[in-house]
């Protein structure tokens, strides 16, 4: 009789702690950003570089994954929540979406700054026409400085 | 020795001068013409949604790139997969992982012509109908996809959006059988850009 209680008694924690974890786990949001631990750490040239010479090698290596890029601040798009990385000079570039969360900073960063993103990589564009563009999505400014 | 009365040579130089200019203004008149019939954008919108009674699905995608050609209605998006951001992380990595494989199948890609191209005046003001039709890539799998959009034009500026339904099975998108009767099995797209014209 009691070996039966403790039975059930297991048997019930089991199914709330089974509810419990299935509850969060389909309710969970995305990690934000300025908790994840970034994957790779270089300068915006280098990753441009790698993608322009080999597409698929470096989507293998970089999507899905968190990067923090330092380099030169191309251009702002406030209306866009848009930063750009890169040489001025040359059409390509990284095209970081802000995330919700930095939105008002983008509007003080000055173009022609050294700037640090983190964000995550979802992939490269290759556009003959309008520029390549390595794309960052829930980027957010780790740090600026003036150049 | 020249006489003054005819002062020929200057008038010869003159003409020979003015064709100059005028051939070279209008060719570079064809120059700025070429370049302004096209329009892009690198930051459209595509969202998408399908509901049952079980699960609510929604998903956008800020990062679309889009050209269109004004004179010949050609029309392409190109979205990367991984780019998709849903409410919850758990239906964003099934979405990455199981639905779309997007490791595998990173990019999607249409490409369109508006059919009814002559019928839109993108050098005036207003709203047209525009009749899309093209081939959507997506999962590694190519359909075709026939809508009508809407192409307004204000300010020099297009703001090109459509709606329509896209059948999972038609991309090979497969739904496990656990869920098969939670998720719907068509999902809507709208589809949302402000172009500027390239220069």
């Amino acid at each position: 009789m009691n070996r039966r209680k403790v039975i059930y008694c297991a048997i019930l924690i089991v199914i709330v702690l089974l509810a419990w974890y299935a509850y969060h786990e389909y309710n969970r949001t995305s990690t934000p950003t300025s908790e994840l631990k970034s994957d790779y750490n270089l300068s915006a040239s280098v990753l441009i570089n790698e993608f322009e010479q080999n597409d698929s090698i470096s989507e293998k290596k970089y999507l899905g994954k968190t990067i923090t890029v330092t380099g030169m601040l191309k251009k702002v798009e406030p209306e866009n929540s848009m930063l750009l990385l890169g040489d001025s000079t040359s059409s390509l570039s990284i095209r970081c979406s802000l995330d919700s969360t930095v939105l008002g900073t983008a509007a003080s960063l000055r173009p022609y700054t050294v700037v640090s993103i983190k964000g995550n990589c979802i992939g490269f564009n290759r556009d003959e026409l309008l520029g390549s563009d390595v794309l960052l999505n829930h980027a957010i400014i780790l740090k600026s400085k003036t150049n | 020795m020249r006489s003054f009365s005819s002062p020929k040579p200057i008038d010869v130089y003159l003409t020979y001068m003015k064709t100059l200019f005028l051939l070279g203004f209008s060719f570079l008149l064809t120059i700025t013409a070429g370049a302004q019939d096209k329009y892009f954008t690198k930051s459209g919108k595509i969202r998408f949604y399908s509901k049952t009674d079980f699960e609510t699905i929604d998903a956008l995608n800020k990062s679309v790139t889009s050209v269109i050609d004004t004179k010949t209605g050609a029309i392409q998006f190109a979205v990367q997969m991984k780019g998709f951001d849903f409410k919850k992380a758990a239906m964003q990595e099934h979405f990455n992982e199981d639905y779309v494989e997007s490791n595998k199948f990173p990019k999607a890609e249409f490409r369109g012509t508006i059919t009814n191209n002559n019928t839109i005046d993108y050098k005036k003001d207003g709203e047209y109908a525009a009749n899309v039709k093209g081939n959507l890539t997506l999962h590694g799998q190519t359909h075709e996809i026939e809508t009508i959009g809407k192409v307004l034009v204000k300010n020099g500026k297009i703001a090109a959006s459509a709606d329509f339904i896209l059948a999972l099975a038609d991309f090979k998108i497969l739904v496990p059988t656990l869920v098969k009767d939670k998720i719907s099995k068509t999902v809507n797209i709208n589809v949302t850009c402000l172009m500027e014209p390239l220069k």
